[in-house]
């Protein structure tokens, strides 16, 4: 949307509305904040939340900063056994939601669980590692976001010319001195990207925290809605989440800026520095150490559980079509707002920041952001809206504010592929600036299209809390109904919805992964 | 002749920067004018005024005497050849001739599309994508692409600027053909002051924003308006001069300068202006090989200018001012 445009076109509209449901979300918590006090959230428990919230995004950052730029290091710019294939496995995680690694490693660590008993019995004492901490939670969600920071320092160092370091050389620098005066600096920016992206998540996360019993402020958001019923107070909670999470969109924002820069030398691909022996060897086990701690280990362990426990098949179908059908809607229709947003608002700023803020709120936010409006609309037309209707409409507008963004992203990098002369061309050929979107654009980006689709529906088949929140009575997810059973301790129940989760997001994943790393310069990997 | 584009004062910024600056121009029928000037001058950006893909902040742009200044570029029948080409990457070169021919029936349509294609003799490429093409096929693809409406205007923004240099020529004589063939209003940008000489019926120098002179490319060339009209077009050297009674004193001659107040003046010299001959005598400097003529600094009184000689000089030269090379200024 170029604000001074003068008049408005279907595109612009289309954007206008999509500002509207980013913003809409965001304005209603800032409102809802000032409503009436209740009694529940006394200062020292807000204090507490927020503490807990610190540590862990503390823990987390360091954690995935350096577990994912280790191995963003070693793929890079390291050949040794197995690197091709490790190079796209490691984002393989990103395919299992945090809480169902939370469920593999609680039980794993269980007192009756076999790493603890296998301790005992080589030991003879109770090893002092207990998962339902704040410790606990760091590691869950550390193997659950390294791949944020890998990824985003993987494609910085990969997309790094080597004349850089060529020229480091050249001017008396040693390999590794070139690495710490140039590769490094330059990659920065990259890192802290990723890390703020994986803290991002760490704050948006409700059921691995919850589960493990620790307290943060998104926990505190849920509970203080759906046990004390304070729109209010979840308001207030979801403040300083809010607060932090436009100050991770600017850190996040200012380095991506960064790295755009960085790479503008002439490319050409770096020299892999070759580690054979035991260097070699040490290099393959870590990449397979963090994806079988990541994902083969928690999710071996749930298909254990599983298999050894009954499972609601007619439930578990149930659900599976829901969230196939939630996420299918959800994705159609953010994509298709984010398209509207990206072909309008080709030249402007504002809008895509607005959508950012949106995608670094944490889900929970966005849908006690979503309940005041609902509530107005629910009050001004009470008989005429079906609840359930309603409730989906809702569900699928939070999911729409909070991941615009992440749809946006492929969409306008796909629209940059058309020039503006091939853009320019249609109109003076007689099209308009729609039917140039229709003929022009939107074929050539139709492949950013799905992905944006696709990173949509992966989201929404992970989402826990606004689906928790905004959903009709008894409607399930795979997620709301694996989160139903763990806090029931029935983990051998709760390991099928949160399997069924992984094997159907694991395809897409690996798919976008390919498809991303083939569209940069020298990831052919 | 009939007017096909008239554009009166048109004034376009770019915050504070004004790009183009009160400039009038005139697109007949028929005709072709190229619009030469320096990278930035504003020359493109008046291209995409007139092509409705810019908004004037000031001014007109009739077209036929329809005033069309707030018209959408798609209501416009302007034809407009980017530097680029922007063939659409996604559709096949038929499809891209045919783009715009939406009110066809198909088979008018494919009709229409076979004879532009064989026109430019790439009757065989139509099932082809863009960046199957050669840059000069693509260049042709996107010259018929404008035609194919049959627009009463045809822009071309820097056409040969993408084509190796032993392809321009021919490339240029081809697109020279087609364009007289489609009886439109022409109008060429370009920077290449020889380019814009050899395919112009009218010339147009551009630069800062602003007109500064229209005419015959000969016209222009002989008879430049002001100095920086004459450095658009070629070399241009100044040396200084004193006008007395009508005519330009130097110190390696004389040239008349009809109708220039006496007094201190400038005389432009083309690269070629100063020819051995009875004259003045010259010390010769920097003597040096470039091609197909020679190059030296010669000296006169303590006047010094670079010359294109024929002939390699000695340390001497007998020189005098060829007057149809030369041009005093005020």
């Amino acid at each position: 949307m170029r604000l001074s445009a003068p008049r408005l076109t279907p595109l612009g509209l289309g954007a206008l509305v999509a500002a509207l449901i980013a913003l809409a979300p965001l304005v209603a918590v800032l409102i809802s904040a000032t409503g009436p006090m209740a009694d529940s959230l006394t200062p020292e428990t807000f204090w507490r939340y927020a503490r807990t919230s610190a540590g862990l995004v503390l823990l987390v950052g360091l954690g995935t900063g350096l577990l994912g730029g280790i191995a963003a290091w070693l793929v890079a710019m390291h050949d040794f056994p197995g690197r091709r294939l490790f190079s796209w496995a490691l984002v393989l995680p990103m395919a299992a939601p945090a809480f169902v690694l939370a469920y593999g490693y609680a039980s794993l660590f269980d007192v009756a669980g076999p790493i603890r008993t296998a301790w005992r019995a080589a030991f003879g004492w109770d090893p002092p590692f207990e998962m339902r901490t704040l410790w606990g939670a760091a590691l869950v969600m550390t193997l659950a976001f390294y791949p944020y920071v890998y990824l985003t320092l993987r494609a910085a160092l990969v997309s790094q010319s080597s004349g850089l370091t060529e020229a480091a050389r050249t001017l008396g620098l040693s390999r590794r001195q070139a690495f710490w005066r140039v590769t490094l600096p330059l990659a920065r920016p990259a890192l802290a990207a990723g890390m703020a992206l994986a803290v991002m998540e760490t704050l948006a996360d409700y059921g691995a925290t919850s589960y493990l019993t620790v307290q943060t402020l998104t926990t505190g958001v849920v509970r203080a809605w759906s046990v004390f019923y304070s729109a209010a107070e979840a308001a207030r909670l979801a403040l300083p989440l809010l607060a932090a999470a436009a100050v991770l969109l600017w850190i996040e924002r200012a380095n991506r800026k960064a790295v755009a820069e960085a790479g503008q030398a002439r490319w050409r691909e770096i020299e892999r520095v070759r580690l054979s022996g035991p260097a070699g060897w040490g290099a393959s086990a870590y990449c397979l150490t963090l994806i079988g701690l990541g994902l083969v280990l928690p999710l071996g362990w749930l298909v254990q559980l599983g298999w050894a426990s009954e499972h609601e098949t007619v439930r578990l179908i149930a659900s599976s079509r829901n969230v196939l059908i939630l996420g299918g809607v959800a994705a159609l229709f953010t994509t298709a707002l984010a398209t509207l947003v990206a072909l309008s608002a080709r030249d402007g700023r504002f809008l895509p920041r607005l959508l950012s803020l949106g995608y670094a709120t944490p889900g929970v936010v966005m849908a006690i952001g979503l309940l005041a409006p609902a509530g107005m609309i629910w009050r001004a037309f009470p008989s005429t809206v079906s609840s359930f209707l309603m409730a989906i409409t809702l569900l699928v507008l939070a999911y729409a504010a909070r991941l615009m963004a992440a749809a946006l992203e492929p969409i306008d990098a796909g629209l940059q592929r058309v020039g503006r002369s091939v853009r320019a061309a249609a109109r003076t050929l007689g099209e308009t600036e729609a039917g140039a979107a229709r003929r022009i654009d939107l074929p050539i980006a139709s492949g950013a299209l799905f992905t944006a689709a696709l990173l949509v529906f992966i989201d929404v088949l992970k989402e826990l809390p606004a689906t928790m929140i905004l959903r009709p009575f008894g409607f399930d997810t795979l997620a709301v109904m694996a989160d139903y059973y763990a806090k029931d301790e029935r983990l051998g129940e709760a390991a099928w919805p949160s399997l069924m989760i992984v094997l159907i997001a694991l395809p897409a994943v690996m798919w976008l992964t390919r498809r991303v790393s083939h569209s940069r310069p020298g990831d052919r990997t | 002749m009939t007017v096909a584009i008239q554009v009166t004062g048109a004034i376009k910024r770019y915050g504070s920067k004004v790009a183009v600056d009160g400039v009038d121009m005139t697109l007949e029928a028929g005709r072709i004018t190229c619009l030469l000037g320096p990278s930035g001058c504003g020359k493109s950006t008046l291209l995409r005024l007139i092509a409705g893909l810019e908004q004037l902040d000031g001014g007109h742009v009739l077209a036929e005497g329809r005033d069309i200044t707030h018209t959408p570029p798609e209501r416009r029948d302007i034809g407009l050849v980017f530097q680029d080409y922007a063939l659409f990457p996604h559709l096949r070169v038929e499809d891209n001739v045919g783009f715009g021919l939406k009110a066809m029936t198909t088979p008018e349509r494919k009709a229409r599309v076979a004879d532009l294609l064989a026109r430019v003799q790439l009757g065989d490429r139509g099932r082809s994508f863009p960046g199957e093409l050669s840059g000069g096929e693509q260049q042709r693809i996107a010259l018929i692409r404008a035609l194919a409406r049959s627009p009463h205007t045809v822009l071309l923004d820097e056409p040969f600027s993408g084509l190796d240099s032993h392809l321009k020529g021919e490339v240029r004589e081809a697109t020279l053909q087609t364009l007289r063939g489609s009886g439109a209003a022409v109008l060429i940008v370009t920077h290449d002051a020889e380019e814009a000489m050899q395919m112009a019926d009218s010339l147009a120098l551009m630069n800062e924003g602003r007109i500064l002179q229209r005419g015959a490319p000969e016209d222009c060339y002989r008879a430049p308006a002001s100095l920086e009209a004459a450095r658009l077009l070629g070399e241009a050297e100044v040396i200084t001069a004193s006008v007395r009674d009508g005519t330009a004193v130097t110190a390696f001659g004389c040239v008349p300068a009809a109708g220039l107040a006496d007094g201190a003046a400038k005389l432009m010299l083309r690269a070629d202006a100063l020819v051995p001959g009875p004259g003045v005598e010259a010390v010769v400097s920097d003597v040096r090989f470039v091609g197909q003529a020679w190059r030296a600094t010669l000296t006169v009184d303590g006047v010094s200018t670079p010359a294109r000689l024929a002939e390699r000089p000695g340390d001497r030269l007998g020189v005098k001012i060829d007057p149809q090379k030369a041009r005093a200024f005020a």
